[in-house]
């Protein structure tokens, strides 16, 4: 299959059909060109990328354990600005269990010290490659194997999902930003920016997933716009922690819109999606609150 | 022993085939061993899974199953990519799922039955997971295990709103496998 | 009334552990035990476990909760594979060292990279010096009853260590077999409540202060208490063989204490093995003893305590020994090997041992390897000398 230079994802990896981070993964690949070093833990693109005998990158990659990400990356960028090249983009993409929950340390401290990384958080808010345990990233309300619904748990997780754009913008990380797949010319614009900044730089990429959450392959790109319509996952940018809201929704539509098109929010009743919803407007009251400050 | 080997692709159910088989042979009182090939496939790619059962002595083997008895196909697509006969004993039987007659699918194989489990499935079920159905198939080609105990571990296996279709599915199966030898 | 099901190794594990009553749990993926974790979540959810279920962040929180848990007074489980083992490293000696009954299933996976989730010893060989009991299963089975045992066994007044319970990752984890479920009535009888002498609770109820894990300098006891965490540890052979006993007793199933022979009375050559190998090993016996060849397997079951004493005496009679090693130790060779041989050559004239590294990362050991070890074997019986002391089986060059 014949493929355009700026291609370094190549076809032929195993994600699954319609799988929202293949989409924003090949999109990164193109924004930030062949200068680039990619770090992939467990997850749900190294074993589709990184096999032996097909190996699917045209940059040169690792596979890293779950927990370190941003740590193995700094190394690897302090090594290479040793050695004179200042310029290749260490690109940690790293899932939402390895960012929100084990890897967050690395994460924090990482943000803290300003390594030279464009951490790049691949969110689809579970762990989808080992077969969809809850992570800190899960929404409130979603199904997933470690929080399952049932008498004792109506909701399924009924803890909120951390913002982790929130807490690494309260780093006051050079630069900060959420984006997803479904929003391309807002996408490009973050990742073009971030490739051009010496420091630590942060994006998190919210990532639909039709195997996991449960909607018809073809439905990825609307999925993602759901999300962002209901005001569910915000679209931000921050710098040294002012944060922006970079797509401001006029009129949110409401989450059931979004709910019941995925089976993982299938077991919510009319009580619990009023309580989730009571949620998703105070944290976009909050969101709008540091427009106005 | 017998060992049985079971190809499907990523999503079709032939983990849970060789599991719920399992499961019927168990309660006939045969020991059983089942299992998936150990890899990390998505959703489209090549699977196997294995069965071994046997009525009296234990199974005293965990390799791999590389000279199976019996072999299920649940996806006839799966030709062009895989060795789906590798190993297949000299009088083994492939059950496939295929509409076409058996002389027509190139397979250097002896014994050979077949169904159209994708249409049974589609109308007992609505969808194309012909798993159970398969499983109707090989209760009829190989009268290793009994059709009830087919329902019954589909029944014990998945809730009443799944079980009811695909019991349906393995029903219509079982009457429609036809059993040929190509000599 | 015991129940009949048909369970893979992990769901086994978490019946057995859903049986044993613990009251802290800890989960986290990894593969090849995600099952367990997932399983246990479901029980919790069900309400057919009473326990604090913690979806943790890593698994050094998962062994820093049990820890803490244990150390309160309350009986606690996990499980984990691999990496999540070395990310949890730090609290295993923690966990020995405070002496704290904890019980682990661990899905044995190998030690990346090369990146590899598939079936070796690694994960928990490398565990081998931290102090928790090691007991490995053959079969799906032996995964439940073990579980229930162990806890018997490490709340045991002597005792009192932490054990972790082996099942190989994919081949006992991801595989069906037809097993029996004990009921909870008959488990609660053979494994009362945890009831812990030296715990922050019984601190707390009978107003007795205590402090856990304090400072102690090489003036004080620091040695003494490693000396008894020793003792303790030897005499848990002891334990394991009587608990095993009485599982047998009461539910019927027994799995040999400390290790299990097979065909060993008579044998000349024996092939020594840990987990699910041990299975295809005893097939191999009787394929050769068919051809009139004296062999015999012996599965090791306890490798930590390690059975010097027993396996001395059971093989005493033995003219060659292999051992298949699903390890290495990089500068010097298998674990199991290095052990076993250091035992046996304490016996004049004993057994001649030879060493196989095998099925790293989940490479089949299929019945063609065990013909070429035996093949070996048969030869230094012959010739009465070691040409090779270590042979890796089926690697490609």
């Amino acid at each position: 299959m014949k493929t355009t230079e700026d291609e370094l994802l190549m076809p032929g990896h195993g994600m699954c059909p319609g799988c929202g981070a293949a989409i924003a993964v090949r999109q990164i690949m193109k924004i930030l060109g062949k200068e680039t070093v990619i770090l992939l833990p467990p997850g749900c693109i190294a074993p589709a990328t990184t096999k032996e005998d097909a190996f699917k990158f045209r940059i040169p990659a690792v596979h890293i354990g779950l927990a370190h990400g941003a740590a193995i990356a700094a190394g690897v960028s302090a090594a290479l600005e040793v050695k004179g090249m200042r310029n290749v983009t260490v690109l940690p993409l790293i899932g939402d269990g390895g960012t929100a929950d084990i890897g967050l340390q690395a994460l924090s401290a990482a943000a803290e010290r300003n390594d030279n990384i464009l951490y790049v958080c691949i969110d689809n808010e579970a762990y989808m490659n080992t077969g969809m345990q809850g992570s800190a990233s899960t929404p409130m309300g979603a199904y997933t194997t470690t929080t399952p619904f049932g008498a004792m748990a109506p909701l399924g997780k009924d803890r909120p999902k951390k913002d982790l754009f929130k807490i690494i913008s309260d780093h006051e990380a050079l630069y900060a930003a959420t984006a997803c797949p479904s929003y391309l010319a807002d996408f490009r614009r973050k990742f073009e920016k971030a490739k051009h900044i010496h420091g630590f730089r942060y994006i998190h990429v919210l990532c639909p997933c039709p195997t996991g959450w449960g909607f018809p392959t073809g439905k990825t790109v609307e999925m993602g716009r759901l999300a962002v319509k209901t005001g569910i996952f915000v679209l931000a940018e921050a710098k040294l922690g002012q944060i922006k809201v970079t797509n401001k929704v006029k009129r949110r539509i409401p989450i059931r819109a979004y709910f019941r098109l995925q089976s993982r929010f299938r077991h919510l009743k009319d009580e619990h999606i009023k309580t989730i919803q009571e949620h998703v407007d105070r944290r976009w009251e909050a969101y709008m609150r540091c427009l106005e400050a | 022993m017998k060992e049985v080997r079971f190809h499907g692709r990523g999503g079709q159910g032939a983990v849970t085939a060789a599991r719920i088989l399992a499961l019927a042979l168990f309660r006939e009182g045969k020991i059983v061993q089942a299992f998936p090939f150990f890899g990390m496939e998505r959703r489209g790619s090549p699977v196997q899974a294995f069965l071994r059962f046997s009525m009296v002595e234990t199974i005293a083997i965990r390799t791999y199953v590389y000279a199976p008895d019996y072999i299920v196909v649940l996806d006839p697509t799966l030709f062009k990519t895989v060795d789906i006969l590798s190993g297949l004993k000299d009088n083994g039987l492939a059950i496939i799922n295929t509409t076409e007659h058996p002389s027509k699918l190139g397979l250097k194989v002896k014994n050979i039955a077949t169904v159209d489990a994708t249409t049974i499935s589609l109308k007992a079920l609505k969808n194309r997971i012909v798993n159970i159905a398969m499983l109707g198939a090989f209760a009829s080609a190989t009268g290793e295990v009994s059709l009830k105990s087919v329902f019954e571990a589909t029944k014990e296996s998945f809730t009443e709103r799944l079980a009811k279709p695909n019991i349906q599915a393995a029903k219509m199966a079982y009457q429609e496998t036809k059993l040929h030898n190509l000599g | 009334m015991d129940k009949s099901m048909v369970l893979t190794g992990n769901l086994a594990a978490a019946y057995g552990a859903k049986l044993s009553r613990p009251q802290v749990v800890a989960i986290y993926p990894i593969t090849p035990q995600s099952e367990i974790s997932e399983k246990m979540a479901a029980f919790a959810v069900e309400g057919e476990l009473e326990a604090k279920v913690f979806r943790v962040e890593s698994e050094h929180s998962a062994m820093s909760i049990l820890v803490g848990a244990s150390m309160a007074g309350a009986r606690a489980f996990t499980a984990t594979s691999s990496n999540g083992l070395f990310y949890m490293h730090e609290m295993l000696s923690f966990a020995a060292g405070a002496r704290l009954p904890i019980v682990m299933g661990v899905g044995n996976r190998t030690a990346p990279p090369p990146w590899n989730v598939w079936c070796d010893h690694m994960d928990t060989m490398l565990q081998r010096d931290t102090g928790w009991l090691q007991l490995y299963v053959e079969d799906v089975q032996e995964v439940l009853d073990t579980i229930i045992q162990a806890y018997k066994i490490a709340e045991n007044d002597e005792i009192l260590l932490p054990i972790m319970v082996c099942l190989d990752g994919f081949t006992l984890t991801h595989t069906s077999e037809g097993i029996k479920i004990p009921s909870q009535e008959d488990v609660d009888d053979f494994l009362p409540a945890f009831d812990s002498k030296y715990s922050l609770e019984k601190s707390l109820k009978e107003d007795k202060p205590i402090c856990l894990s304090h400072l102690s300098p090489p003036q004080a006891s620091f040695m003494e208490y490693k000396y008894l965490q020793a003792e303790a540890s030897n005499h848990s052979k002891k334990i394991i063989k009587e608990v095993d006993k009485e599982y047998g007793e009461r539910f019927g199933r027994k799995y040999g204490g400390l290790f299990k022979e097979y065909r060993v009375d008579d044998a000349e050559i024996v092939l020594i093995a840990m987990g699910s190998i041990s299975t295809t090993a005893k097939a191999m016996i009787d394929e050769f003893r068919k051809k009139g060849v004296k062999v015999g397997s012996l599965k090791l079951r306890s490798y930590r305590p390690f059975p010097a004493k027993e396996l001395r005496e059971t093989l005493r009679h033995v003219d060659v020994v292999g051992v298949l090693d699903r390890d290495f130790s990089c500068g010097y060779t298998g674990a199991v090997y290095s052990d076993t041989a250091a035992t046996l050559q304490k016996i004049e004239d004993g057994p001649k041992v030879v060493n196989f590294i095998v099925g790293l990362g989940g490479r089949d050991v299929t019945f063609d390897h065990f013909r070429h070890m035996m093949k070996r074997l048969l030869k230094v019986a012959e010739i009465g000398e070691i040409e090779r002391e270590g042979e890796w089986v089926g690697v490609r060059f």
